[in-house]
């Protein structure tokens, strides 16, 4: 509903306004992604997929409506998983949808439902084309898949933001600060916030040098708990997480380093802490980007032996200016006391094909 | 035998002269007339471009329109303004449209279209081959380094 109704304001205030040299395209602007996957654990022990399966694992359109110099409306509508509502399969969602208010370059504001501005890859987390791998890193973004269930971060959250750019002392600088509902277990958190305290993010990041871009990233929070039955409680757990990060590209080859601590506070157990880091190195050899990937995740920093570890090497294969061909193979290890990997190391074929347009 | 070398060294000279204005004249950058800049920094026209910056000093709002990626006028104001290939400026505006930080600028298919583009919108930045002419509504501007 809050699609159409924005796609068919913007349509029409686009149509109202434009001038007759000016274009549809100049005031409507229609791009688009997906990813077709499939992953292979290889040898008969670990979480990976013992079968073999083929993933349609998304397929996204972004639009932009631009009815005037000074307001854009963005969004971003999904299938994943070959969304089947009939038979209750896959997922359509709004990834993100929002209005932004250009002030100026250094002073925009946003409204609506948005990706949370935490480190290099949660904005792009579903746009496979953009980045090197498979899969963005467990270590930093999913989280759960390294066994900590509860993430550094909400993917998205609903509220309000403001986001600038510019140059300081010659360069570039950016930095986004999100006030937001934040995450909900038992409410729709788009809609409707559970408890009084307001989620905040702030990300900046400086570009030393055309070739280095250094960010630093700031998330706090807190949401209701469920009591043993599923139903919510009154208490609360509080999330903090921070994190720091690096990307250094030149046209031959590029190293991207990302470290994320964070602290969540159970109303009835003691705070802990844990951190997450990435290191990605890779080469530029025309249309093939070798690559390889570290990952190291601590889901809480008081106990031991819950560590899990991820060691992935491939090759990024542009076929096309749009589309992508990847194909890697992923370690994973781990502590006998990680909650979801148990200790089991087992190694997993990935690859895909990614497109952006 | 001994006529040689200076011919070589003046073809050698000529050579270097017509490169070098080849170089410089692949492109020429045009404004609105009513636009009061004369010339424009190299910089400023790629954050122009590149929607870093979306005004120009007086306020108004900054329209720059782009040529397509695969003509040659494109590929030589990405390379000689942008400092980017064409495979990084795809790449630039492919992470900042899918990320949802912003949206690249309008495109024309011609220098035409440009040229009335330009004459049309008051803040229009455009960039065209050299030669031709341009209509009075429209106006070379410098780039400088």
């Amino acid at each position: 509903m809050f699609c159409r109704l924005f796609a068919a304001a913007s349509l029409a205030a686009s149509v109202a306004v434009a001038p007759a040299y000016a274009q549809l395209g100049d005031k409507i602007k229609i791009n688009g992604y997906g990813s077709v996957e499939f992953e292979k654990l290889l040898g008969d022990e670990g979480r990976g997929d013992k079968t073999g399966s083929f993933d349609s694992d998304g397929l996204d359109l972004v639009l932009n409506f631009l009815p005037t110099d000074r307001v854009r409306v963005g969004m971003d509508l999904t299938w994943e998983h070959g969304t089947a509502t009939e038979s209750g399969f896959g997922n359509a969602a709004v990834e993100y949808g929002f209005i932004e208010y250009y002030g100026t370059d250094w002073l925009k504001g946003r409204a609506g439902k948005m990706f949370t501005p935490f480190g290099l890859y949660n904005e792009i987390h579903t746009a496979k084309p953009l980045f090197l791998a498979v899969k963005e890193p467990s270590a930093t973004d999913r989280t759960d898949r390294l066994g900590s269930p509860i993430r550094f971060f909400p993917r998205w959250a609903s509220g309000l933001a403001l986001v600038g750019q510019g140059r300081l002392s010659g360069r570039e600088v950016e930095y986004q600060v999100h006030f937001t509902n934040g995450d909900s277990l038992v409410t729709n958190p788009f809609e409707k916030d559970d408890n009084v305290a307001k989620a905040v993010a702030v990300r900046a990041r400086v570009h030393p040098t055309g070739a280095l871009a250094l960010g630093a990233s700031f998330y706090d929070d807190s949401f209701v708990e469920l009591l043993a039955d599923g139903t919510p409680g009154t208490s609360e757990t509080g999330r903090l997480s921070w994190s720091v990060d690096g990307v250094w590209e030149t046209k031959r080859a590029g190293v991207e380093l990302e470290y994320v601590s964070g602290r969540l506070s159970p109303s009835a157990a003691p705070s802990f802490w844990r951190f997450g880091l990435e290191a990605t190195v890779w080469a530029k050899l025309g249309r093939v980007r070798p690559y390889a990937r570290y990952e190291y995740h601590d889901p809480n920093r008081d106990e031991g032996d819950d560590q899990a570890s991820v060691l992935l090497g491939g090759l990024n294969l542009r076929l096309d200016d749009t589309l992508f061909l990847k194909a890697e193979l992923d370690r994973f290890d781990s502590g006998p006391h990680n909650s979801r990997l148990k200790g089991v190391a087992y190694t997993e074929f990935k690859a895909s094909f990614a497109v952006g347009f | 035998m001994r006529h040689v070398a200076p011919a070589f060294v003046l073809l050698a000279a000529l050579s270097s002269v017509d490169r070098s204005s080849l170089a410089q004249e692949k492109y020429r950058v045009i404004v609105n007339s009513t636009n009061p800049a004369s010339e424009l920094k190299r910089d400023v026209v790629a954050r122009l471009y590149l929607r870093k910056l979306r005004r120009w000093p007086d306020g108004k709002a900054a329209v720059p329109v782009d040529q397509s990626a695969t003509s040659a006028v494109g590929a030589a104001f990405a390379r000689d303004v942008l400092g980017l290939s064409l495979g990084e400026l795809r790449d630039y505006w492919l992470k900042q449209t899918l990320s949802g930080a912003a949206v690249p600028p309008t495109t024309r298919s011609s220098d035409h279209d440009v040229i009335e583009f330009v004459a049309a919108e008051p803040g229009a930045l455009g960039y065209l081959q050299v030669g031709g002419s341009v209509p009075p509504e429209v106006k070379t501007v410098k780039v400088t380094p």
